[in-house]
Order: structure tokens, then sequence, then C-alpha cells
């Protein structure tokens, strides 16, 4: 009996052995490869007619930025102008993704390999873009050359798109985002704002170098001993930033305009670092101004305490002005340091023609059917006729085209004002919706000449009120070297190999930084503190990784 | 009986009492700012501060919350999956625990063991969504409601309730020609409320606040909870720190969400969850011991 049981047992064991290790197996489909375990998903491909006179059909998967541009204006013209173009009609079915939420969805989405026929990239590296594309999971766009001549043209434009738009491997996977240059602009970033309400009142000139804005900000503390009188607003622009300008360094690694050097070695971060000691000695900046985020650098704004803040969005100023009208901002260019040449304060030097980015873009699934056909639609969104619909959108409804032939908003909608009802029409340059697949190509001339307010701005001497970019052109400015640096794509080695070596480095450099700066550590310790940076990791080797994609 | 007490005992007290007092006033003090900001106007938010009382009083931001028709919808969506989940939870936990429960079950001990592996193996996210997926599950009501209803966990503890109701309930049912089943839902179950309750409050606190199944597997708003919905009104530009400038720029001439509206959604949101909480408070304070004390 006993025997009979212990048998049964066995067999019970080696049965469920065997179920449990299919169970196991079942898991277990193909190479890992998420191309070849792909399958249609519930969202992804759509059939899709070659037939010109059917409908062409595909799922579009994009950004919602607040409010869909289904039924809107602009949207439905843009698909006029499309299907025209294409000569068959289109059923697109968009399932738009809550920008909040879209990168988490999207790396989801490419994990997985379950992609719509059309996909927009937005808020992941491009380095993920191309690693899907090399597993295959996205169509190579270089191969439909011969059906995408609007976006060929685009990307050999200049030797700077070519390298912006292809891959290590050579090839292209995404249509990129492309800004539209019609005259030369150059945009200053670099700026500062000034409580000018507050100055007149104490009689006192508005400072254009560090020196003067210290004293500035002395005089202020002498009235105002509760406050600190300068200000952090956002904790993407630190105002630790404006004095780095000034000094011609950054605060980490960064393009010189010759080489790739790294910042808190230099002589001029040490020269910034000194002074942002001083304020902080002195009470001219709040003691955990570090942790400041938006939210604190906005309260102040709103009660009225902030009065000289060194590094802003350069929109700001207006949109104070106007929200709090008992308070009068003006933007600064930019402090210089004594001694100085002018502080780094602009960007975006660019000319006229098409400028690519990397960081967002369209791609096609390679799952996907009629692959050529939704190539040459979206093509199309780098035609001037469609390109054109989405940045300015309407004539007569949002733009007029004066005398000399040229276009512009009209004046309700100049300086962003009426912009309710831009979004009403899904005008991409709105924000909130936008037509089209985001992202949409952009007349940058629009959106910096027309939708950006006038600003009040001293030029050294006299207020004056001119849109940052009109100022921009007319005044001597000194472009930030790093947005003059060839946009190199680091392969995944060397990103890792970069990170193995600067991860520590950096942070070292950022706690020494707070240590300098609230005096626990004296600037005698300067060659020290030079010796123990260079002791963390090689970053000459570091260095190195970036400075021999220069010469690609 | 009465009893002296000791002047330490008095100061014990008094300390206690202080501490409780403090402890009271640290979790209130965050609701009170809450409700304070959802009333209140949104300059006077924005200044910053500490709120324990509106300031520049209003509603407009409940007014601008209902306006919203998906937060209404979002709501339904909610006590959907909340509900169905929590009674699919119960229903498949039991019928789980049931069998394993029964003294003489041939397959207890391998099933159990079965059971267990799961506990510490998982496929991940990637994998279980593919699943989800190939089931045809994307974007369904069955995806917020069926996927992992069963915890083990769960079934151990009801397993171990279940054991210490007396067999010979069970065994007299059986003379009386009840099968399985029946014993199961007319005997067991109306024995077995306190874990039930305990189980089922658990589950329906924890399906009323996933947003993460929500976020992965729906992809219609039609369909969201309302935890997703108030995920998108609290996304503001403080969360672009990381984001490169170009993107930065693109976005901060969004309208961001005011305050006031944020906490406003944020107390709409909780407030179902508060309200029942104190009446099945007793459930949990029972629950504690659900499992941990036999015979």
């Amino acid at each position: 009996m006993k025997m009979k049981r212990k048998t049964a047992k066995r067999k019970m064991v080696l049965i469920l052995s065997v179920v449990l290790a299919f169970a196991f197996l079942a898991g277990c489909t193909g190479d890992g490869n998420p191309a070849a375990t792909k399958q249609p998903s519930s969202s992804g491909s759509r059939n899709t007619g070659t037939d010109s006179t059917e409908p062409l059909k595909f799922s579009v998967t994009t950004v919602d930025f607040g409010e869909e541009p289904t039924g809107k204006l602009i949207q439905e013209e843009w698909l006029k102008a499309c299907e025209k173009k294409l000569g068959r009609p289109l059923d697109i079915d968009f399932d738009y993704i809550s920008i909040s939420d879209y990168a988490e969805k999207l790396k989801l989405l490419l994990s997985g390999g379950d992609l719509s026929d059309v996909t927009s990239i937005f808020n992941i590296e491009n380095s993920e873009v191309v690693k899907y594309g090399s597993q295959g999971l996205l169509e190579e766009i270089s191969q439909h050359a011969d059906i995408t001549p609007n976006y060929q043209e685009k990307v050999n434009f200049s030797p700077e798109n070519k390298k912006v738009a292809t891959a290590p491997d050579g090839k292209i996977y995404s249509f990129y985002h492309i800004n539209v240059i019609e005259k030369e602009c150059v945009y200053g970033t670099g700026v500062g704002g000034v409580r000018y309400d507050i100055l007149k009142k104490h009689g006192l000139e508005i400072p254009t170098t560090v020196e003067e804005l210290t004293d500035t900000a002395r005089a202020l503390k002498k009235e105002y001993p509760d406050i600190y009188p300068i200000v952090q607003i956002e904790e993407w622009e630190p105002f630790e930033t404006a004095l780095f300008y000034s000094n011609h360094t950054m605060g980490s690694t960064y393009f010189n305009g010759g080489k790739y050097v790294y910042g808190p070695l230099e002589d001029g971060y040490r020269d910034a670092l000194t002074v942002l000691n001083q304020w902080y000695k002195e009470e001219l900046v709040a003691p955990d101004y570090f942790a400041h985020t938006q939210t604190e650098g906005f309260a102040s704004v709103a009660n009225g305490t902030a009065f000289l803040v060194p590094k802003l969005y350069e929109s700001y100023p207006l949109m104070w002005s106007k929200q709090y009208p008992d308070q009068e901002w003006v933007l600064v260019d930019g402090f210089r340091t004594d001694g100085k040449d002018i502080p780094w304060n602009r960007t975006n030097v660019s000319k006229p023609g098409f400028q690519m980015e990397n960081n967002s873009g369209i791609v096609v699934s390679s799952d996907s059917g009629a692959k050529e056909d939704i190539m040459k639609f979206l093509d199309l969104q780098y035609d001037e006729d469609v390109y054109n619909i989405l940045s300015w959108g309407i004539e007569g409804k949002t733009y007029e085209v004066k005398s000399d032939g040229t276009k512009g908003l009209l004046p309700e909608f100049i300086g962003g004002e009426s912009s309710d009802e831009l979004i009403s029409l899904a005008l991409p340059a709105s924000g909130r919706s936008r037509a089209g697949i985001f992202p949409t190509p952009q007349n940058r001339n629009m959106l910096w000449d027309d939708f950006n307010g006038p600003e009040k701005i001293y030029n050294g001497s006299e207020v004056v009120e001119m849109q940052v970019s009109r100022y921009s052109g007319q005044y001597e400015g000194a472009t930030i070297p790093s947005y003059l640096a060839p946009n190199n794509t680091l392969s995944k080695s060397e990103a890792q190999d970069y990170s193995n070596i600067m991860t520590a480095v950096d942070t070292f450099a950022k706690e020494a930084k707070i240590q300098f700066i609230k005096g626990e550590r004296s600037f005698d310790d300067w060659d020290k503190y030079l010796e123990e940076i260079h002791s963390i990791g090689d970053i000459e080797k570091a260095l190195d990784i970036y400075n021999s994609k220069l010469d690609d | 009986m009465i009893y002296d007490r000791s002047t330490g005992d008095k100061i014990f007290d008094l300390c206690n009492n202080l501490f409780m007092v403090l402890v009271i006033m640290v979790m209130i003090f965050p609701m009170a700012h809450v409700i304070s900001v959802s009333l209140s106007d949104g300059q006077e938010v924005t200044k910053g501060g500490f709120f324990l009382y509106p300031r520049g009083f209003n509603l407009v931001g409940y007014q601008t919350v209902f306006k919203d028709p998906m937060l209404v919808r979002s709501y339904g969506n909610t006590i959907l999956y909340s509900v169905l989940g929590t009674v699919v939870t119960l229903v498949f936990t039991c019928l789980t625990a049931y069998p394993l429960s029964i003294k003489g079950y041939k397959l207890k001990k391998v099933t159990t063991i079965y059971l267990t592996i799961t506990m510490f193996l998982s496929g991940g996210m990637i994998p279980t969504y593919l699943l989800i997926r190939r089931l045809h599950l994307i974007n369904t009501v069955t995806v917020m409601v069926l996927p992992f209803c069963v915890s083990v966990y769960n079934c151990i503890l009801f397993r171990t309730f279940f054991q210490g109701i007396p067999p010979s309930l069970r065994e007299s049912a059986m003379i009386d020609g009840a099968g399985e089943t029946r014993i199961l839902f007319q005997i067991i179950m109306p024995l077995s409320k306190a874990i039930l309750a305990t189980i089922g409050l658990f589950t329906l606190v924890g399906k009323w606040n996933d947003w993460f199944s929500a976020l992965i597997y729906l992809t219609e708003e039609e369909r969201y909870p309302v935890q997703m919905i108030l995920r998108k009104v609290l996304f503001n530009v403080s969360s672009l720190k990381d984001m490169d400038e170009a993107t930065r720029s693109m976005l901060r001439i969004n309208k961001v969400t005011p305050q006031n509206i944020q906490m406003a959604v944020i107390v709409i949101v909780i407030l179902p969850i508060m309200c029942v909480y104190p009446f099945l408070q007793k459930y949990f304070v029972k629950g504690v011991l659900v499992g941990t004390i036999k015979g």
C-alpha cells in the first residue's frame, strides 16, 4: 500500500513537472527581437488601400498638448491640402495621448513593438529611435528616398542637417522636426530681468554688469532688509548660469567654439563662484536658493519680492507686467563682468533655410501596410504649401500678406494675444492645440517675430520696446558657443563610457560648487579642488569621446 | 475597578495625549492646506505659503472642474472598475482558497507550492503587456478588472481563515446533501464577513487608486479612471526640468493648470474614499488579526 502511494506520488510529481516545464516554454517565443515577435496590434496597423481612389487608411499616435485639433479649421484645411496633393482621400485614425503620459507610453509601445502606422517621437532620446530602428521596428526612410523628395531636400540642405538626421549606421529612421527660417535671425536667451519701478523709486540705474548688479542688490538690501533681492525663477534657469555666461564658461561639459571642455576646471568658473559666494555671504540671495523651483520663483514675483533676476525666460517680464500691472519689468541683455567681453547672450543664430533637430520626429512602423503611401503622405508635411498652413494658418483668419509680399500674423494675434482663438483654430504655434502630426515644421520667424510680443529691453542707455529676436539682430551680442556645436549623436557604448567617467565627476563638481558658494570651502583650496576632481575620473578621456566626433 | 493614578501615570497620559495631538496635526494640516487652496483665489495661491483657511474664498476651482464632462465620465469609470474589480477579486480568491482549506485535498501541497512560486517570480511589465495585448484586452473594461485579481497573498489569508471554520459544519452540510459550491457560498462565505470586508476594502481602495494599469493598457480617454484625469491636471511645467530647452520653450506657452483647480480635483478624487473609510475602519482593525489567530 505504501509502495503504491509512493509510486503514485512520484508519477504525480513527474506529470506536474512536465506541465510546469511546458508552461514556462509556452512563454518563450522567437529570438527576442521585437520585430520578429510583433503582431498586428489592436491600436496598430489598419488595412490601407493601394488603389488611389480608395481612402488611404492608417493610424497615428501623437501628442495631445491640451486640446485635440480634431474638427478644427486648420486641421481640416491641412487634411484637404494633403488629400489634394496626394490625389486620394485620407482616413486617419488619430490616437491622442496626453503630453503628461506620452513619454512613458511611447517607451512601452516601442519596447512592446506595439506601434501605430505612424507615431510621434517626443521627449525621448534620439538614441532610442536609432536603437529601435536598427532592430527593425521602424521603417528605414532612406530606403524610400525616391518617394520622399521634400524630406530629402531638407535633409540634404546642409551637412548639419544630414548629420542630425542620419544614425551612426548611416540610415534615417525618422522624419525629424525642421525649423523654417525665412530670414536670418539671432535670438537672445541669455537675458535677465529687473523691477524697473523699484529701481526708479530708489534712484537706482539699471545694472548691466555683474558689479553693478551686486551694488544694486546691496542698495536694495538696505532698503528691504528682509528681502533677498536676487531671485531664481526656475530650477532650470539658475542665476548661476548668468554668471557662467558672463565669464564665458558653463557648469559642465560644453563646446567652446573649438572643442569640448569641462567648465568646472576653468578660471571663469572659479570667478563666477567667487561672485556667488559674495552674494551668499551678504544675503543678497536666499540661503536655500539651491532648492528653489518655479513655485518659489513665481511666488516671489506674485508677492512683489523679486527685484533682480539674472537669468529668466525672455517672455516672462512681459507676462508679469500684464499679470501684475503695478510691476514694471525690463529685460537686461546679459550682465557683463568688468574687464571681460560681452557675456554669452545669443542662441539660435539661424541662417535662412531649414534647420533640422532630432529631439522630436515622426516614425513609421515597419509592420505597417502600404508603407510607401504613408511615406508619401508624411513627405507632404515638408511641402511648402502644407507647412505654411501649419505655421501661418489661414489667410484672412490668422495671417495677412503684406504689401511687400511677406506674411504676418493678423494684428489681433501679434504678441500672443487672443491665444484662445488660435487654440480654437488649432494653430500649432498656440501651443495647446496643434493641427497636423506633431512635430510639424515651424516657421521660426513667425514665432519669434510676431508671436512673441514686444518686450521692454534696456540697451545700455535707454529702455526700448521690441521683440527679443528683433533686438538681438540690432544690438551686438555674443553667441553661446554650445549652440554652435555640431549635432553629434553618441552611440550607446560611447554614451555609456562618457557616463561611467563623468557621473562621479559631475556629482563631485556640484557638491564642491555648493561648498564654495556657502563658504564651507575656501577659494585658496582651488588647486587642491582641481587635483581632487582630476583624481575622480579621467576627464580628458571623457572629453575625447566628444572631441573625436568633431573630426567626423 | 477604580484605582489611584500616580503622578507618573498622569504625566505619561499628558505626554501621550500631546504626542497624539501632534500626530493628528501632522496628518490634518496637509488636508487642510489642500482643501483651503481649492477654495482660494488663484492669485493668492501663486503667492505661496501654507493655507489653513481659504484666502479670497471662491468656488472657481470646483466650477471649472465640474464643467469638464471627462471628469464625470472618469468618475463613473472608476466606480465601475472599483466595484466590479472588488467583486471579481473576492469571488475568484474565495474559489481559489476554498479547496486549499479542505483537509484531505490531494493536490493541496502541490497547488500551494505552484502558487507560491508566482509570489517570487514575475514576467515583468513588457511581457505582461504583450500577454494582455495578445488576449485582446487592451482598452477594455476587463483589463482594469481581471488581471492580477487573484493575489496569492490574499488566497493564503482566505485559506487560513477558512481553516479556522469548524470542519464539522462542512461535514454536516454534506450529510444533508449540499454540494461544495453550496457549502462555499451558503455556509462558508456568510461566516467569512470579516475577511471579505477587509480584503474587499483593501481591494476597493487599491482599484480606486490604480492609475498605472490605465496608463499602460487604456488608450482612449473615455475609458480613463479619475486618477488619470488627476494626473493630467497635476502635470505642470515643473515636471519639465529634465526636458531639453527646445521642448521647454515649446511647452512654456501652454497654460498651466492653476493650483486651486489642481487641489479641487484632488479633493473630488479622494472624497468618496474619505467618506467610506471611517465606517469600515473597524474591519481594518479586525483584519489586522486575520490569519494570525486560529481556532
